[in-house]
């Protein structure tokens, strides 16, 4: 495709059009450099593990929510999903469990006991309110905006309700540790989970008819249904992935800091659009690619971790964030127009 | 107002699916059941409280109402209000009317540059508000460098959000002349005509001739002067200007627009819904606070009746569609 467009078009086309389809890899590469000339603990092992462990928690709410912007909806609940999924899951297990006999929390809030029967909950909590999300969205005929909105308010305040805005701390759980801070081949494994899910993601919308029906039903829903797609069902399927993989990426942040926070995730919903936003993927639904949240996903991160080392105050932070997202949707609202 | 009782004779329908109708049922029952299980909540002095900050929110609520009718939304309003308000704070030594003058001024400054972006660059409004409220709430810590400014000496300022006029408190006037001006000019001007025009369907406002662009323009101004306003108004309650005065009250705002049975959509929506949607959203606040249910469970309620709500007025609206 490329060599013909350059037969026709003359060879200034060619690297025009590969700057333009590898722009985030390009900018990706660029920030890496910065980083190493602005600062030499840059490639610092520390600093790495902690630039891949933040890219794995950003990353996996920027895939859910990249599924959920796909079938043209939003999602404002992921970060308080993450406060909330661990905080019900451990409330959950404690009375499954104190049937039985075993008292899950010591002390006053050190969760010792019942790590399996906890993970499975926070996946299952996580998952099932996204679907509830869907659920409500699709029969109610309600914008996502608005649902999503309140169900952020109702999440938070349940979290705080449930943990009576203590801290849950995990340290005397045995293998709570792990997800955060055991690391494979030099790679942090929380790290390799986030790989793994967008790797899944992205095959499965590549190779199965799921991706198809997803992008059709957000690219233009009423084609889809006269086509035979049950829309309701993937957009209720794409909230309870968006809520999952928050409920992942509570896992691996409440593992990391081994403890569980009720203000944790808040405000993580805005990053995770804006992670999508800039990775290409737009709000008309329908358009933009997995890999794309993902590479912006790091992009985004090592941007964040420059910043932090060349000693900028968090305020300045909040401000860059706010004109990438500005510059990275106006980007593509060029070229749309000119596409 | 515009998509109802447009007909005499199906007035009885009409009126069941009247979002203001609905809305001031929803209110009175609050009120009456409300002061039935909590008798303190019919007192003087707590209703004044009731109406003092429900004019503040609805301040900002009325705003954002303006920018959900032209079929956009400001996600900035929050951010908007503690940067107007801090660099309105660095004049507060040269007296109270200049800090006033340059809040509402920087309100409106940032109100246009929001209609700027989404007008001329045409990026679509959520992302443009969600970028600027990011931008707007860095400023405000820059300005003061995380300090809050302290509002001692500055009575007229104060006597803002803590004054009477003839019994009533200062920002019920101040909400009510806004929400008065903004409806009359909603209803009887060519202006306000063309916000619900633009809002109900763009493409045609714009073949019949509505500069859809500077539509959106005046409504976004407008959603930043009721944010700057909001600002003032809250701060003077507590004596100090903080940089984080108005995290999460873009929320708020939007919540009380829908409550009030405006539509994310565009083109529906009435101030006075707002104005009724923002008493409604404060005086049920009040109620769950005196019930002793905790600042949590609150918060849960809130979240919990907005979706319930939307999903009536969906109900509700069902066959029109």
């Amino acid at each position: 495709m490329a060599s013909e467009s350059s037969s026709i078009n003359g060879g200034f086309i060619v690297p025009a059009k590969f700057i333009k389809n590898n722009m985030l890899i390009i900018i990706l590469l660029l920030e890496l450099i910065m980083g190493v000339i602005l600062s030499p603990v840059f490639l610092g092992n520390t600093n790495v593990q902690s630039i891949l462990i933040n890219t794995a928690i950003f990353g996996l709410l920027a895939v859910g929510q990249s599924l959920v912007m796909l079938v043209k909806e939003i999602d404002l609940s992921v970060g308080a999903m993450m406060a909330f999924s661990p905080i019900a899951a451990i409330a959950l297990a404690k009375k499954i469990l104190s049937a039985s006999g075993t008292e899950i929390i010591m002390g006053s809030n050190y969760v010792v006991d019942g790590l399996f029967i906890i993970v499975v909950l926070v996946l299952l909590v996580s998952a099932l309110i996204g679907m509830l999300n869907g659920i409500i969205i699709v029969k109610a005929k309600v914008p996502s905006l608005i649902v999503t909105l309140g169900m952020l308010y109702v999440l938070s305040g349940m979290s705080y309700i449930l943990s009576g805005g203590y801290s849950l701390y995990l340290t005397n759980l045995k293998g709570a540790k792990s997800l955060g801070s055991s690391i494979f081949a030099g790679i942090p494994v929380n790290f390799i989970l986030f790989l793994a899910v967008g790797v899944l993601v992205i095959l499965v919308l590549k190779y199965t008819k799921v991706g198809n029906r997803i992008y059709s039903t957000g690219g233009n829903e009423k084609a889809a249904i006269y086509s035979g797609i049950n829309t309701d069902f993937w957009k209720v399927m794409a909230f309870g992935i968006s809520g999952l993989s928050a409920g992942i990426a509570a896992l691996i942040y409440s593992s990391r800091l081994q403890s569980v926070e009720t203000i944790q995730g808040s405000g993580y919903e805005l990053i995770s659009i804006a992670i999508a936003v800039i990775g290409g993927i737009t709000l008309e639904g329908g358009r933009g690619k997995i890999s794309g949240a993902i590479i912006a996903s790091a992009i985004l991160c090592i941007m964040l971790n420059i910043l932090s080392l060349v000693g900028l105050i968090a305020w300045y932070k909040t401000i860059i964030i706010g004109l990438i997202i500005i510059g990275a949707a106006s980007q593509h609202a060029f070229s749309r127009k000119t596409s | 107002m515009i998509s109802n009782g447009l007909d005499d004779d199906n007035f009885k329908k009409g009126i069941l699916k009247n979002h203001t109708f609905i809305l001031f049922i929803i209110l009175a029952c609050v009120m009456i059941i409300g002061s039935i299980f909590v008798p303190s909540l019919a007192q003087k002095g707590n209703l004044l409280n009731v109406l003092r900050l429900a004019s503040i929110v609805g301040l900002a609520a009325i705003g954002a109402t303006m920018v959900l009718l032209v079929g956009e939304i400001d996600l900035s309003i929050g951010s908007i209000m503690s940067l107007s308000l801090v660099t309105g704070g660095l004049m507060v030594g040269y007296g109270s009317l200049p800090a006033l003058a340059v809040t509402c001024l920087t309100g409106i400054v940032l109100g246009i540059i929001n209609g700027v972006l989404v007008t001329k660059l045409k990026i679509n409004s959520l992302m443009v508000t969600l970028g600027t409220m990011s931008v707007f709430a860095g400023l405000a810590n820059v300005v003061t460098r995380g300090q809050s400014i302290f509002l001692y000496d500055s009575p007229l300022y104060l006597s803002l959000g803590r004054g009477y006029i003839a019994g009533i408190p200062v920002p019920v006037i101040i909400f009510l002349f806004v929400g008065i001006v903004l409806s009359i000019m909603l209803r009887y001007t060519k202006t306000g005509k063309e916000i619900y025009f633009t809002g109900a369907n763009k493409r045609a406002a714009w073949v019949s001739g509505i500069n859809t662009d500077k539509i959106k323009l005046i409504a976004y101004s407008i959603s930043g002067l009721t944010a700057a306003l909001a600002g003032p108004l809250l701060s003077s309650q507590t004596n100090r200007i903080t940089p984080i005065q108005g995290v999460g009250f873009e929320l708020s705002a939007i919540a009380v627009a829908v409550l009030g049975g405006t539509s994310l959509i565009g083109g529906k929506g009435t101030v006075i819904g707002t104005i009724l949607g923002a008493l409604t959203f404060q005086l049920l606040l009040n109620v769950l606070t005196l019930s002793g249910v905790g600042t949590y469970m609150e918060q849960v309620l809130k979240g919990f009746l907005l979706i319930v709500i939307v999903v009536v007025y969906q109900v509700i609206d069902k066959p029109r569609r």
